[in-house]
C-alpha cells in the first residue's frame, strides 16, 4: 500500500471516529444547550435551535427556588462517608486475605469479595427496607449508606486484594522483625504504596454511589433526604412540562461526575475495564 | 495467650468490620429474598407459608412475562448490538495510525459517569412527541411523516429505549476490543497477509478466535446491566414502565413497594438473581481458563 493511500484511508477513520465521538457526545450537549433556554423558546423556536438569551438563572431557580441545593447536599453527605468508611474497611480486609493468618480464609474472601460484588441492590431491596425498619434507621442518611458501603467495601476489597498479592511478601516480614505493629504496616507502610489501587477504588465507588438510584428510593422516603438521582425524578413528576428546569436539573446531577471523569479518568476507566483487559 | 491464636484472632479482627457489614446489609437480606418468596405477605400483617404457590403463579402472570420480553429487548440491544458494532469498528481502527486516539477513549467511556435517571431523562426528551429532538431533525430533513411518540407507544417504546442502551455501551466495547486487538501478535496477521487471506478471512481466522476473553466479558457485563440496575433507572426516568418498557426488577419493585406483595415480589427478585447468578458463574468459570 502506497504512502499517500495510507493516509487518505487514516484520515477517514479519523472523520469516521469523529462522527460516532459527536453522537456519544450529543445528548451531553442537548442536556447543557436546553439548560440554559426558556421553555417557551422551545415551543416557538423548536429544540434544536441556540439559545437566543443565555438564561444561566435557571441554574439558580432550580438549585434555590426547587430543591436541587438540598438534592446537592444529601448526595454529598451520603457519598462522602460511603467512599471513606468503605476504602478503611477494605483496606482492613485486604491485609488480613494478603497479609494475616486468617482462618477459613478461602469463604471469608470469597463472602466478601466476589459474592459482594455480584448482590445488585434490586436483588435485597425488600428485605433491607424491613431491616431498616427493624433497626428504627428507616428515613435517615444510614439507611442508603450501610448497603452502599458494604457493596463498595467488596469492590474496593477486591482491587485492593489483587494489588496486595502482587507486593514481595518478604518486604512485610522486614517489617514484622523491626517490631513495626499491624496497625502502623497497614496505614504507613502498605497504604501509600496502594495509593494507584486506592485511588481506583475510591474513584469507582464515588461515581456509582453518586449515581445510586434503587436504595435511596427505597429507604428515603422523605423528599428532603433524597440524593440528586432520586429527586430528578421527584422534580419531574411535579414540573413534567418545563423542558429546560429538567435539564439544568439533570446537569446538576450529572456535571459532577462528568468533571470527576473528567479529573480520574485514567482510574476510572482502569476500574470499569477491570477484568475485561487486564 | 496461645500466639498462633492470637495471629488467627488479629486476622479476624482486621477482617471483622468489612465482613460485618457486607453478611448484614447483604448477605442475610438475599437470604431473606429467598425466605420471602415461599410466603404471602403484605409486609406489615402475618406471613403465610404458601409453599411454591408464588412460583407456580409466575407462569400464569402475563405482566411478569411481558417484563421478561422487554429484558430480552434489552438483552439485544444493551448486549448484542454494542458487542457486533465494537466488533466491527475496532476491527477497522485498531490496525491504523490515527490521532488522538486517547482523546476517543476518554469520549466514548463518558456515557459510563452518568447516573441511569439523568440519561433517561435526556432521552426523554430526545424521544419527546412534541418539541422532541428526534421529530425535530425528521420535520428538518422532510420526513414529518415519520414522527412518532416514540416511548408513547408499545409497538416502538421498548426498542427506543432499547437504543439509549445501545448508545450507553458501543463505546465501551469498542475500547474493549481495540485494546484486545493490539495485543494480537502483528505477525499472525502479516503471515496471513502472505497467504493471501483478505480482510475478512483475517476477521474471522485471526481477530475473532483471539479476541474470544474480552467478547465473553463484554458480553457478560453488558447482559447483566440489561438485566438489573442499569435499565431501572432508564426507564423509570424515561417512560415510567408503560408501554411494554417495563423490565422484571422494575415489576418487582412496584409490587413490593406500591401493590405490597412481598412474597410475590421477592419470587420474581430471585428468579432475576437466579438468572445473573448464572451468567456471572460461567463468566467466572472462563475467566479461570484463561
Amino acid at each position: 500500500m502506497s504512502k499517500g493511500k495510507a493516509k487518505i484511508i487514516n484520515t477517514m477513520l479519523f472523520i469516521f471516529l469523529l462522527i460516532l465521538a459527536s453522537v456519544i457526545l450529543m445528548p451531553f450537549l442537548i442536556m447543557l444547550l436546553g439548560s440554559v433556554r426558556e421553555h417557551i423558546d422551545i415551543i416557538i423556536r423548536g429544540p434544536l435551535a441556540l439559545p437566543k438569551i443565555w438564561h444561566f438563572e435557571n441554574y439558580y431557580i432550580v438549585l434555590s427556588r426547587y430543591r436541587f441545593g438540598i438534592y446537592f447536599r444529601n448526595t454529598f453527605y451520603i457519598t462522602a462517608p460511603t467512599v471513606i468508611v468503605s476504602l478503611v474497611f477494605a483496606l482492613m480486609a485486604a491485609y488480613s486475605f494478603v497479609f494475616l493468618d486468617l482462618p477459613f480464609r478461602k469463604p471469608i474472601v470469597l463472602i466478601s469479595t466476589i459474592l459482594g460484588v455480584m448482590i445488585a441492590s434490586e436483588f435485597i431491596m425488600i428485605p433491607l427496607y424491613r431491616l431498616m425498619n427493624v433497626f428504627g434507621i428507616l428515613d435517615t442518611y444510614p439507611a442508603a449508606i450501610l448497603p452502599q458501603l458494604a457493596m463498595s467495601a467488596a469492590f474496593s476489597a477486591l482491587i485492593l486484594r489483587s494489588f496486595f498479592l502482587g507486593l514481595p511478601r518478604d518486604f512485610i516480614d522486614a517489617a514484622l522483625v523491626d517490631g513495626a505493629t499491624n496497625w502502623r504496616i497497614l496505614w504507613s507502610i502498605l497504604a501509600p504504596i496502594a495509593r494507584p489501587a486506592i485511588i481506583t477504588s475510591a474513584a469507582l465507588t464515588t461515581v456509582w454511589t453518586w449515581n445510586s438510584y434503587i436504595l435511596p428510593l427505597v429507604m428515603l422516603p422523605d423528599p428532603m433526604k433524597v440524593p440528586l438521582a432520586v429527586g430528578l425524578l421527584l422534580f419531574r413528576g411535579t414540573y413534567t412540562i418545563n423542558i429546560p428546569l429538567t435539564m439544568t436539573g439533570t446537569v446538576v446531577t450529572a456535571l459532577p461526575m462528568l468533571i470527576f471523569y473528567l479529573l480520574f479518568q485514567q482510574h476510572i476507566i482502569k476500574g470499569l475495564t477491570r477484568g475485561a483487559v487486564d | 495467650m496461645d500466639q498462633k491464636l492470637k495471629q488467627k484472632l488479629i486476622a479476624l479482627a482486621y477482617i471483622s468490620p468489612g465482613f460485618i457489614t457486607i453478611f448484614i446489609f447483604l448477605i442475610y437480606p438475599l437470604f431473606n429474598t429467598f425466605r420471602y418468596s415461599f410466603f404471602q405477605w403484605d409486609g406489615v400483617g402475618k406471613m403465610n407459608f404458601i409453599a411454591i404457590t408464588n412460583y407456580l403463579r409466575l407462569f400464569r402472570d402475563s405482566k411478569f412475562w411481558n417484563a421478561f420480553y422487554a429484558n430480552i429487548i434489552y438483552i439485544v440491544f444493551f448486549s448484542f448490538v454494542p458487542t457486533l458494532l465494537g466488533l466491527l469498528v475496532s476491527s477497522i481502527i485498531a490496525r491504523a495510525d490515527i490521532r488522538g486516539v486517547r482523546t476517543f477513549r476518554t469520549i466514548f467511556f463518558t456515557p459510563q459517569v452518568i447516573a441511569s435517571v439523568a440519561v433517561g431523562t435526556i432521552f426523554g426528551w430526545i424521544y419527546a412527541p412534541q418539541f422532541g429532538i428526534v421529530n425535530q431533525i425528521l420535520s428538518f430533513i422532510g420526513l414529518e411523516s415519520l414522527q412518532k411518540a416514540w416511548l408513547g407507544s408499545a409497538s416502538t417504546a421498548p426498542i427506543a429505549v432499547g437504543l439509549i442502551g445501545t448508545w450507553l455501551w458501543s463505546g465501551f466495547c469498542i475500547i474493549i476490543f481495540i485494546a484486545g486487538i493490539q495485543k494480537i501478535d502483528e505477525d499472525l496477521y502479516s503471515t496471513a497477509q502472505l497467504d493471501g487471506a483478505n480482510a475478512l478471512q483475517q476477521f474471522f481466522n485471526i481477530t475473532l478466535p483471539q479476541l474470544k476473553y474480552e467478547i465473553v466479558v463484554v458480553v457478560i457485563m453488558t447482559l447483566i446491566r440489561a438485566l438489573s440496575t442499569n435499565v431501572f433507572g432508564i426507564v423509570q426516568a424515561a417512560t415510567g414502565g408503560a408501554f411494554n418498557t417495563r423490565p422484571i426488577s422494575l415489576y418487582a419493585y412496584q409490587l413490593a413497594f406500591i401493590q405490597h406483595e412481598i412474597g410475590y415480589a421477592s419470587t420474581i427478585v430471585v428468579i432475576l438473581a437466579v438468572i445473573v447468578f448464572a451468567i456471572s458463574g460461567v463468566s467466572m468459570k472462563i475467566g479461570e481458563r484463561e
